[in-house]
Parts: structure tokens; C-alpha cells; sequence
């Protein structure tokens, strides 16, 4: 913000300059020269009338000098007036809210967030809905779509805005898969000993002996980020960890959570959150959290800064709410989630799942022989050969050999079993998908990794700083 | 968070193939929505091989919406990524007649201009744009570059200050600030900049390029080179051929000249001028020779930028060893092998980084070809012992020589350079 004095010289030459006087007014404000600010913002009343942020600035005013009516009825004017003027109905919002009012609250809040996602404010929501505004707003054609920061983005969507949204949540809505008691435990998880060996350290130690790492400033539970390239066995490992400490499991997709509507993804969230709690001891998996907890700085055209905060707010839950209640996220981009996800009390410990060692593909690869005609297979020799592989390469090299004598079984019309050299020739022709995302991970690990984050990755790829 | 604004997400965050999913994902359900097409032209665009499909991505778009400047814009990045200028020019002014005062047409007009190297329009039109939009980085970083184009050293300075100070966490701002420094011979400031580029976007080619390059800087023969660079960076292609042609003529003069004065001056011409010639060609593969001893540089070179290292900066070094080793110990074969490293360098200094899979093979060949005839005359010098010149050596070494010099020449076609934009 400008400072007052050069703003005064700036309109000691052009007086009658709009927003350098609203630059001034609101420059009082933040001096607390209220009596300053109010004459500046009616002097722009005075040169264009039916400015709405003049008059919602007045209305600010009048409300922190006390006189709540008036600042009320003013505000409603301006409502009345510009509808599509955001700051107005967030204003109201805040006003309904020290009223205790908090559907008005909620409803003025929506509205707001409905014309302009800019002006969303998590805290605020928190508190709208600390004071009873849990409901989205149900007046028709609110809450409106998410907008994009590009107005033309949220036109598309006012075409169709959808009239049967009249129901609110409830937990039933959430259609949230969990596992009384996953399946999985370590011992079903062939290899990743270092993974396990850091989630122990991580994770199952602090849990079992809470008042011995306590002692020596350590903490339980809390939120682990799982980083690795994809189809390596992030969600494998999630499962088995909550197996290890007997956790409800739930398992959080993306599609679970987005929703093009203002406002609901949010709840959701909330929700998802919620029925963990309730249901602690538990484990909630979100996969892809890079698009949950994405930078804000790569969300300039794109609406999700509120879910973003909603994240956020959620994790930072009063300790006993999120006691016993182990957040995982899995993502195979950690560069892209906003640093403030990794800040203590969040996705403070971070761990790297490499692609599956020898042990690991050994058991892959007699997974996925099992049940299929395979004869001669030597686990171990496949194994070998698939270095780098992924769980989902290891499968593109059945599927391949599979093919091939399916083709021939098509021609003879009758099976012909998979060889191992058949596979043998299938996992020279799969190239494995970790290459590409070690290619990135190695740019990130070289050159953004001043708090040595990615330092795992460059042990693993075997660089020497 | 709807479908498309998670498209939206994953395409800021430089995931393409996922992001062109999602958008084609709506666009299977809203087959009508042209914000979804210009999105999926923009995520094709910044895919390998995809630009003609971006082009047809946006041309649905115009369909459905032919009013809209924005697409328009789009379809002149398009084109002018295909190396289309004169296409890109046209698309630029529908869009600039639609909406006249719109920032990002201007500066896609000025984008135009770039990709035809017509630097002074490209200043022109990207001043406009910011005129327009004084916050528009495009416009911005298209001023500043056409600015060290035109080596407009103190404007480029004053221009890539201001886009730093309006936003100091830019790689693109810093990107040209490393360039700039680059250009002033400041190859410490120029690291610093890279570097701060790859921090902000480790994934960044461009920032990773320039890093690269201000570690061959370090050597002041290399920056020499540079400066030869940036000055023909000025011109376009007829004016570049005019002046190397222009060079050369002077060359001959001033030889020719010389041989009636001082047949030793004119030996120590033509020395020079050969070795100018070599070094335009090898400086970049010597550079990558003098990073690979770096074990901290060394680590942002690509596999093919060490090859090249190896093959161009070894080749020479051993060369020149080898020749050296056959003099004084009058060694034939040595002296034979060396000289055909050293020839060999030339075709090499073109098949290891070539962007063109036809250059490649080009190159690549005569590379081939040169080293099998070098082993093939050292084994026949070796057998000959001493007697002379065997009948095969000459014949070989002859289209070697003659294969490297037309190399200098088929250097110079884009086609056998630059990849096919497609």
C-alpha cells in the first residue's frame, strides 16, 4: 500500500481522482485514521454516488465506531444496488456473523464466494459454521459453480447451474470406502524394508510408545506425506502401515472429494474428516494430494484455494480432535504441494517409496503369475530384469506375454501356456515409466532442494552433491 | 472443484498428459464448450509432437466461438511454434481487430515477429502490449529478448530490471537477466540467475540451457565465441550469410595480399583463420568437455551434451597428443590417426546435440565414416612399416577431409539442425 503522504501529492495534482483517493481512504484505514478515511470515502461518494466500494468501506466504518445499524442498513443498500459486488456480501457476512447469526452469515458468505472465489476466507467459514452456518447456502442458483480467476471459465459453467442442488450434506452422502481392518500388514508387503524400516521409525514407534517419543519431543500421529513415482506401492504400503497399528483404513480419492459447486468440495473435506475422527483409531489415505494440497502459486487461473485452506484448517485441528487419526498422502509430484503442507503439525515427516527392490518384484511377479498359465517361471531371474519397474510395468510385462500366447492359443484353439522366455522378451520391450519421473525428480533434487527434502532421491539415483 | 478447473490445475502444474485427459474428458460430456478446446490446444501445444493437434484444437474452438480474441491469440502461438510467422501474423490481427486494446494479442503479434528473427517489429509490437498491460510478463520477457536480439544492451538492462523488481520470483525473468549478463560478459552473474531459474522451475530446459552455458563461459575463449554469437543472434538468416561470406572474402584478400608481403604472415592467416572456423564449430563440445571435469557442473549436462564432450574435446586432445607423439618420434601412423581425430570433430560437433533426427544420421555418418577410415589407416600404416604411403590412405583421408568440410557447409541448412516442429 501506497503511503499516505505520497498519495496526498498525487492528488494534490489530480483532486478528483477516484482510486487514488480510494487508495487513500483505504491507507487511513490501516492507520486507524477512521475520521480520514470516512471523509475520503465520501468524497468519492460525492464525485461518483453509487460507488459500492466507497460505500462498503463506509459501512466498515461505521460498524467499528459502533453504530452496527446504520452500517447495516447501508450495506444492504449497496447489496440491494450491486449485487454482484463480492466485498459487500463478505462484509455482511462478517456483520451476520458478530450477530451470531450464522445462516445469514453463511448464506451472505456464499453469495460472496459465489461472484468471486478471491474473496474466500477459511478462517471466516470455520467460524460461520462454529456459529451454526454448516449448510450451503440453498437459495436457487446459490452456491454457484466454482468460477475460475479467468471470468470466462465461469461463464461456461452459469450456463447450466444445477437446480436440484437443494440437498445439504450428511455423512451418508460421502460415499467414502473404508476398511474395518485392512488385510495388509508388512508382513504381506514383499521388500521396501527401507520404506517399512522409516515408517516404523516414522510413524509405528511414536504411536506404540507416545510418552517415550513425547519425552524426547517426538510426536505421534499427525500427517506423513508418502512421495515416489507412481504405481510403486504408496497405497500398498498406506494400507499395510494402518494393518500394522489396526486402523480403520480410508482410502481417499480425488473424484471423493471435488465438486464443481462453491463451497461443497469444502465440506466434504470436512466430512471426510469428521467420520475419521469418529471412527479413530484410523488412517486417512489421500492419494494425489498434490491436487488437494496444490502450490496456491499454481492456482492463479484456477478455482481451489479454499479446499486448499479447508486442507489446511483441517489438519490443524485442535490436537485432541486429530487424536488418533493418522493422515497419509501419497503423491508423486511433492514439489507441487504448497510448503505450507510441510510445515510442522501437517505433512511434517516425509518418506520415499522407490521403485519395488529385487524382493519386491519378486513377489510381483509370482502375484502376477498366480492363477495364469505359466510354466517354467524363475521369480527371481524375472526380477532381476525388471529393474526400475514398476507394480504397474511388472503387470505390462504379463500382459504382453499373456498376449502373445493368447495369439498363438487363438491360432492352435488350445492354451498354450506363458513361457518364461516369453517374459524375458516382454520386459525387454516395456520400458519402465519410473524413468521419466526420475528425470524430473532429479531436476528438483538438484536444484530445489535447499532444505535437503529430495536428498533420498539423489542416494537413490546415486549423485554425490 | 469441477473437472475442468482440475484440468486447469494439473495443466499449471506442468502436467500435460494428465491435464489433456481431463479436458478431453469434458469436453466427451460438453462436446460444445470452446474454453475446454483452447485449454486442450494449450496442453498439446507444450507437448512433444503434438503442436498440429494443438492447431486443430483451437481451430474447434473458433468454430464454436469465433468472436473470441483469446482463441485467436492461441491459434498465433500455435502457428508461430510450427515456425508458421507469417500465419501467426494473421491470426495475431483477427485477434488484435476483435479486441484492439487486448495485451495478450499485442504480445502474441510481437511473438510472430520473434519466430520470423524480425527483432525491431517484435520490440515494437511488444512494447504495445505493454502499454496495454504493463503487468503482462509475456510481453515483458518477448521486449527483452528482442532487445538482446537487437543487442540493445542498456534498454535490455533497464527492461530485465523492471520485470525482476515487478516480480523477483520470474524464471523467466531470470532467465533473461542471465542472458543479459551472459551477453556483458558476466558469466558469475549469469550462473546466479540460471541457477535462481532452476530453483523456481527445476523442470525448466531453457533455465538448465543457460546454466550450461555460463559454465562453458568460464573459459574466456569460450565467451569470445559467445560474442561472435550474439552478434550474428542480430541479423537475420540472408544478412548472416552475407556477412560469414563477407569474412571469408576479406580472409582471402587480406591472404592473398600477404603472400606477395610475407609468406609466413600468410601461413599464420590462414592458421588463424582455420582455427576461427574450427573453433566456431567445436567451442560448444570443448565447453561440455571442460564441464564434464567439473564434478559439480557436470551434473546439469544432458547425456548427449557429454557424448558431444567426450567425442569433440577428446578427439582434439588426443588428436593433438597423437599428432604431436608422430612428429617427434616420426611415427606415421600416430600422425595419421591424429589428424583424423581431429577432422573428425567436426561432424561429430553436429550429431551428438542435433535437435534433427536427419542431422543426425547426416552427421552421424560421416562421423562413422572418419573414424572407421582413421583405424583403417592407422592399421594399414602399421603393417606398411615405414614404407610409403599406403594406396588406400590417401583416397580415404581425401573424402574424410572433404566429407568434414561439406559438414561446415550442410551445418548451416535448419533442416539437418532443427527438429520438424509437428
Amino acid at each position: 500500500m501506497a503511503d499516505i503522504a505520497s498519495l496526498k501529492q498525487a492528488l494534490a495534482v489530480s483532486p478528483d481522482n477516484l482510486p487514488l483517493l480510494l487508495l487513500l481512504g483505504k491507507a487511513y484505514l490501516e492507520e486507524f485514521q477512521f475520521q480520514d478515511a470516512r471523509e475520503t470515502f465520501e468524497k468519492v461518494i460525492e464525485l461518483e454516488p453509487g460507488n459500492p466500494e466507497a460505500r462498503t468501506q463506509v459501512a466498515q466504518i461505521l460498524e467499528v465506531e459502533g453504530r452496527s445499524s446504520e452500517a447495516i442498513i447501508r450495506l444492504e443498500q449497496v447489496n440491494a444496488e450491486h449485487p454482484g459486488y463480492a466485498t459487500a456480501w463478505m462484509l455482511r457476512a462478517k456483520f451476520a456473523l458478530s450477530e451470531n447469526d450464522g445462516e445469514s452469515a453463511r448464506e451472505c458468505y456464499d453469495r460472496a464466494v459465489g461472484i468471486d472465489t478471491e474473496v474466500a476466507d477459511a478462517e471466516l467459514l470455520k467460524r460461520i459454521r462454529e456459529a451454526g452456518g454448516n449448510k450451503p447456502s440453498q437459495e436457487k442458483g446459490h452456491p454457484t459453480p466454482m468460477a475460475s480467476s479467468d471470468s470466462r471459465a465461469g461463464a461456461f459453467f452459469d450456463a447450466d447451474l444445477n437446480e436440484d442442488y437443494e440437498e445439504s450434506f450428511d455423512d451418508d452422502e460421502i460415499e467414502i470406502e473404508f476398511e474395518e481392518k485392512p488385510d495388509a500388514d508388512f508382513d504381506r508387503v514383499g521388500g521396501m524394508e527401507g520404506v517399512k524400516e522409516e515408517i516404523r521409525m516414522k510413524i509405528l514407534y511414536p504411536m506404540e510408545n507416545k510418552e517415550l517419543f513425547e519425552a524426547y519431543g517426538k510426536k505421534a500421529g499427525g500427517g506423513v506425506l508418502l512421495y515416489g513415482p507412481p504405481g510403486c506401492g504408496k497405497t500398498l504400503i498406506s494400507r499395510a502401515t494402518a494393518g500394522e497399528i489396526n486402523a480403520k483404513f480410508f482410502n481417499i480419492g480425488l473424484h471423493q472429494i471435488l465438486d464443481m459447486w462453491i463451497g461443497k468440495s469444502e465440506e466434504k473435506l470436512h466430512e471426510i474428516f469428521e467420520v475419521a475422527r469418529r471412527q479413530a483409531p484410523s488412517v486417512l489415505f489421500f492419494d494425489e494430494v498434490d491436487a488437494l494440497a496444490a502450490d496456491r502459486k499454481d492456482l492463479r487461473a484456477s478455482a481451489g484455494r479454499t479446499l486448499i485452506n479447508q486442507f489446511l484448517s483441517e489438519l490443524d485441528s485442535e490436537a485432541a480432535e486429530n487424536d488418533g487419526v493418522l493422515v497419509l498422502g501419497a503423491t508423486n509430484a511433492p514439489w507441487h504441494l504448497d510448503s505450507a503442507f510441510l510445515r510442522p503439525g501437517r505433512f511434517d515427516r516425509l518418506i520415499f517409496v522407490p521403485p519395488p527392490d529385487v524382493e519386491a518384484r519378486e513377489e510381483i511377479v509370482k502375484i502376477m503369475a498366480d492363477g495364469k498359465p505359466v510354466v517354467g517361471l524363475d521369480p527371481a531371474n524375472l526380477a532381476k530384469r525388471v529393474k526400475d519397474f514398476s507394480g504397474a510395468d511388472i503387470k505390462a510385462v504379463f500382459d504382453q506375454a499373456i498376449e502373445a500366447s493368447l495369439g498363438e492359443a487363438m491360432e492352435s484353439g488350445k492354451i498354450v501356456p506363458v513361457t518364461q522366455k516369453q517374459l524375458v522378451k516382454a520386459a525387454k520391450a516395456v520400458k519402465p515409466s519410473t524413468r521419466k519421473w526420475f528425470e524430473s525428480a532429479r531436476n528438483y533434487a538438484l536444484y530445489a532442494n535447499q532444505s535437503g527434502l529430495y536428498d533420498e532421491i539423489l542416494e537413490y539415483l546415486g549423485i554425490n552433491k | 472443484m469441477s473437472e475442468l478447473s482440475h484440468g486447469i490445475l494439473l495443466q499449471e502444474q506442468g502436467k500435460m498428459e494428465e491435464a489433456e485427459a481431463c479436458f478431453r474428458s469434458v469436453l466427451a460430456q460438453e462436446p460444445e464448450n470452446d474454453f475446454a478446446y483452447n485449454r486442450l490446444a494449450l496442453c498439446l501445444l507444450d507437448q512433444e509432437g503434438k503442436k498440429t493437434l494443438a492447431l486443430d484444437s483451437i481451430g474447434e474452438a473458433i468454430r464454436i466461438q469465433p468472436e473470441y480474441p483469446f482463441h485467436h491469440a492461441i491459434k498465433s502461438l500455435i502457428l508461430a511454434s510450427l515456425r508458421r510467422g507469417k500465419d501467426g501474423l494473421e491470426a495475431s490481427d483477427v485477434a488484435i481487430a476483435l479486441d484492439p486494446e487486448d495485451s495478450f494479442s499485442l504480445a502474441t503479434k510481437a511473438n510472430a515477429y520473434c519466430a520470423m528473427n524480425r527483432w525491431a517489429e517484435g520490440e515494437e509490437w511488444s512494447r504495445r502490449a505493454l502499454a496495454a498491460d504493463s503487468d503482462n510478463s509475456m510481453a515483458a520477457n518477448l521486449l527483452t529478448h528482442t532487445l538482446r536480439m537487437q543487442g540493445k544492451s542498456d534498454l535490455n538492462a533497464i527492461a530485465v530490471d523492471q520485470m525482476l523488481a515487478a516480480n523477483p520470483e520470474s524464471d523467466i525473468a531470470h532467465i533473461n537477466a542471465g542472458w543479459t549478463a551472459l551477453q556483458r560478459g558476466d558469466h558469475r552473474k549469469a550462473e546466479e540467475h540460471f541457477r535462481e531459474a532452476l530453483r523456481l522451475d527445476p523442470d525448466c530446459d531453457h533455465a538448465r540451457e543457460g546454466l550450461v552455458e555460463s559454465f562453458r563461459a568460464r573459459s574466456p575463449l569460450y565467451r569470445a565465441y559467445l560474442s561472435y554469437c550474439f552478434f550474428m543472434q542480430r541479423f537475420t538468416g540472408g544478412k548472416q550469410w552475407m556477412i560469414i561470406i563477407g569474412i571469408y572474402l576479406v580472409y582471402r584478400f587480406a591472404s592473398k595480399a600477404l603472400q606477395k608481403v610475407s609468406p609466413l604472415l600468410a601461413g599464420g592467416l590462414t592458421f588463424l583463420w582455420l582455427a576461427l572456423v574450427m573453433w566456431v564449430w567445436l567451442a560448444p563440445g570443448i565447453g561440455n568437455l571442460l564441464i564434464l571435469l567439473d564434478r559439480n557442473a557436470r551434473l546439469a549436462l544432458r547425456s548427449s551434451e557429454r557424448a558431444q564432450g567426450i567425442a569433440i574435446g577428446g578427439g582434439l586432445i588426443l588428436g593433438l597428443i597423437a599428432i604431436g607423439f608422430g612428429f617427434g618420434f616420426d611415427l606415421s601412423p600416430a600422425i595419421l590417426g591424429g589428424f583424423g581425430l581431429l577432422i573428425s570433430t567436426i561432424p561429430a560437433s553436429l550429431t551428438f546435440d542435433n535437435e534433427s533426427l536427419p542431422g543426425r544420421i547426416v552427421f552421424g555418418s560421416i562421423t562413422a565414416y572418419i573414424y572407421l577410415a582413421t583405424i583403417g589407416t592407422v592399421v594399414l600404416e602399421m603393417m606398411n612399416q615405414g614404407k610409403e604411403l599406403h594406396a588406400a590412405v590417401m583416397p580415404l583421408g581425401t573424402i574424410g577431409v572433404l566429407a568434414a568440410v561439406i559438414c561446415t557447409w550442410l551445418g548451416n541448412v535448419p533442416a539437418l539442425r532443427r527438429k520438424k516442429e509437428i
